[in-house]
């Protein structure tokens, strides 16, 4: 099994930095067209820009490093607008990685590693940048591909080949716009780990679709609301700015999930232990739905109620009336197959309720 | 290569023993005056001439693919040959209504082509600066068009004569080169070629990464696109002024050269496309001189014909390992 080693960040890879980016009322944007106001300071740790698809991530961390100027503002990096670093000295302190990847006929993965030690290369590469790319393909686990040809790799090998690239400067800040996309989970993970253990020595700023592993691995996490940056207080809030909030965040699973409970006709779950989420899931259900009864710490009732459904509890006192109301006004009742211990004992009384009203009852197994 | 040089030499419609050329050449007093002026002043000059304008337009080449980061990158692609053809038809213009044409043509003609297509090449160098790679192109493809479209209107209304010597110009053909004109182009090619080098060292591989990925390596971009596209257009005007247009070898000879050394980087690319152009220049020279007995053959026809069997095999050989 691949893990990160923690110890394989030494003191001498990655120096302790104290440098900050500062943005002071900063507005990025492409010739004139403001895209993205911001105001914020990204210090050592791992912060994580998420925002739907043309919101301005990309702008953003283009603005940051300095491949576009602000539009107004000014950006800081250790208190020195960084208008004022020259090209060079720039591309020493700041790594970039970019979403795309560049087509290079007959290169190795070795040289375009390789490629990231140009701020400090003379001549020949001394033995200083050669044990920094050695040590940038071995973070980025691309160590065994260091001989193939680049433009033969996967999409995913590539990825990591390109942020191979951008650690091998030895960076006092690191920005990676999307690093793990094309990425299978595991190297998305291992990604966010590396990442994260980087941060602890110098700040990393990203921006990612990948709710799950930003709510794990960022320390900050940022998002951009009608073009302005936020820090994000709740992560539950992630849920929020996708779909124009169509979208919630499970609190169990980091996963969006669509809300149910929007449009009528409203099905009735007897469910417990999860079964009521699976069958959503698996149906695909976007109705509205009522669950009940359940107990109030059952997986069913803490999620469903976050995606938006109806959900009657034992902690409500009224709770069979209520659930035989909602049988009642349903127009189909599904119950899951599940332990006894999933729900509460009337629950099987609701069930013989609802086959005596004549209601369209339908069993499910629950499997996950 | 240096074989094949000597035997260019050696070899000619008129037999002179190779042993007393070597001898010539080392100790001097070998040859008699005749012999001198064939060797001296005819085969010396256009071998070396044939040898150094494939460097060129290999270098040539290799420069236009990685600025334009496209395979189909060739030495004429900017359009110098069209504006070289231009120029020559405003000359000839010229010529027949001061009543010089066929005596100072040919003298001149080298001249204004190297001064108008190092002019464009300029221009378009520092239009360069501030374009993308696509920009580049296009502006270069369109403006290539421009001038052969004015051409073909402006050649109809020239005397037959004079068209048909125009045509012949420009068709390439390394028998008009003389000493003094080997001479500029072997100055011509360590200048170029040394700037090349120095390059290749650092700033030409991060441009393959694209615009963005090259200014956060530390690569001024603009301006290092406007060296790479004037190295380029000036190895390419160097060779028309010199030998006409010849197809082919500038296109081919980066790819033959990443294909035979496996590699993608400019520091070893430089030198072996430079080299290799000259091989196939000099492969084609030979082959003219033996097929055709000296004959006015458009050098381009042969390389053509004999360098496109060469390339597809090379690449079939690689099996999808050279992919772009």
């Amino acid at each position: 099994m691949v893990t990160v080693q923690r110890d394989l960040i030494s003191r001498k890879d990655i120096e302790k930095g104290d440098l900050c980016v500062e943005l002071v009322s900063c507005i990025a944007g492409y010739s004139g067209n403001a895209v993205v106001r911001a105001s914020a300071r990204f210090c050592r740790g791992l912060s994580c820009i998420v925002g739907p698809n043309g919101s301005g991530k990309t702008t953003l961390l283009k603005t940051i490093a300095k491949i576009l100027s602000p539009i107004k503002g000014v950006i800081l990096i250790g208190r020195r607008d960084i208008s004022t670093y020259n090209i060079n000295e720039f591309a020493k302190l700041v790594g970039i990685h970019l979403p795309q990847i560049p087509i290079l006929p007959l290169y190795k993965a070795r040289d375009v590693v390789m490629l990231g030690r140009t701020p400090f290369i003379g001549l020949t590469p001394s033995k200083e940048d050669l044990e920094a790319v050695e040590f940038a393909m071995k973070i980025a686990k691309v160590s065994h591909l260091s001989e193939r040809y680049f433009n033969l790799l996967s999409d995913g090998e590539k990825r990591r080949v390109m942020i191979a690239m951008a650690i091998a400067r030895r960076p006092k800040i690191l920005v990676l716009d999307e690093p793990t996309s094309f990425l299978d989970p595991f190297n998305r993970y291992l990604i966010f780990e590396v990442l994260s253990e980087i941060a602890k020595e110098i700040p990393v700023i990203l921006s990612t679709h990948e709710v799950d592993l930003a709510i794990r691995f960022c320390d900050k996490i940022y998002y951009i609301d009608r073009g302005e940056l936020k820090e994000m207080a709740d992560p539950k809030e992630l849920g929020k700015i996708y779909g124009e909030g169509s979208m919630i965040l499970n609190p169990f699973t980091y996963s969006l999930e669509p809300i149910v409970g929007k449009e009528p006709p409203q099905i009735h779950i007897i469910g417990g232990c999860g079964s009521g989420l699976a069958y959503i899931r698996r149906n695909r259900l976007r109705n509205m739905i009522s669950l009940g009864p359940l107990y109030p710490n059952d997986l069913d009732a803490l999620v469903l109620k976050e995606l938006g459904a109806i959900v009657i509890t034992t902690s409500l006192q009224s709770y069979f009336d209520r659930s035989l109301e909602l049988v009642k006004s349903s127009t189909m009742v599904i119950v899951s197959r599940v332990p006894r211990y999933c729900r509460p004992p009337d629950a099987e009384i609701l069930i013989d309720e609802a086959v005596k009203l004549g209601k369209d009852v339908d069993y499910f197994d629950f499997n996950i | 290569m240096s074989i094949l040089f000597f035997i260019l030499i050696f070899y000619g419609p008129v037999y002179i023993e190779p042993s007393r050329i070597l001898g010539d050449l080392i100790w001097g007093n070998y040859l008699t005056d005749s012999e001198k002026i064939i060797i001296y002043n005819r085969r010396i000059p256009i071998t070396l001439g044939a040898l150094v304008s494939g460097c060129l337009l290999g270098l040539s080449g290799f420069l236009y693919q990685l600025l334009l980061r496209n395979p189909m990158g060739d030495p004429y692609v900017m359009g110098v040959a069209s504006i070289s053809y231009l120029s020559l038809i405003f000359l000839a213009f010229i010529s027949i209504a001061l009543g010089f044409f066929f005596t100072y043509m040919s003298l001149l003609a080298p001249i204004v082509v190297l001064i108008s297509s190092l002019i464009y090449t300029v221009v378009l160098s520092i239009i360069s600066y501030r374009l993308t790679v696509l920009q580049i192109l296009l502006v270069g493809i369109s403006l290539g068009f421009a001038s052969s479209g004015i051409s073909l209107l402006l050649l109809s209304r020239l005397p037959s004569e004079v068209s048909g010597y125009l045509y012949l110009a420009l068709m390439g053909s390394f028998d008009g080169v003389d000493p003094a004109g080997s001479k500029i182009l072997i100055i011509a090619l360590a200048i170029l070629l040394a700037f090349s080098l120095a390059l290749s060292l650092k700033h030409l591989d991060p441009m393959m990464l694209g615009e963005e990925y090259a200014k956060s390596l530390g690569i001024n971009i603009g301006f290092i696109r406007a060296i790479v596209s004037l190295l380029a257009g000036s190895s390419a005007a160097i060779t028309v002024a010199y030998v006409g247009i010849i197809g082919f070898i500038g296109f081919a000879s980066p790819h033959i050269a990443r294909i035979l050394f496996r590699s993608g980087r400019g520091l070893i690319l430089v030198p072996t496309s430079c080299l290799i152009g000259g091989l196939l220049a000099l492969l084609t020279s030979l082959g003219i001189r033996v097929a055709f007995q000296g004959g006015s053959v458009p050098v381009t026809a042969v390389t053509s014909i004999f360098g496109a069997p060469l390339l597809i095999y090379m690449v079939a050989r690689l099996r999808g390992e050279y992919s772009w």
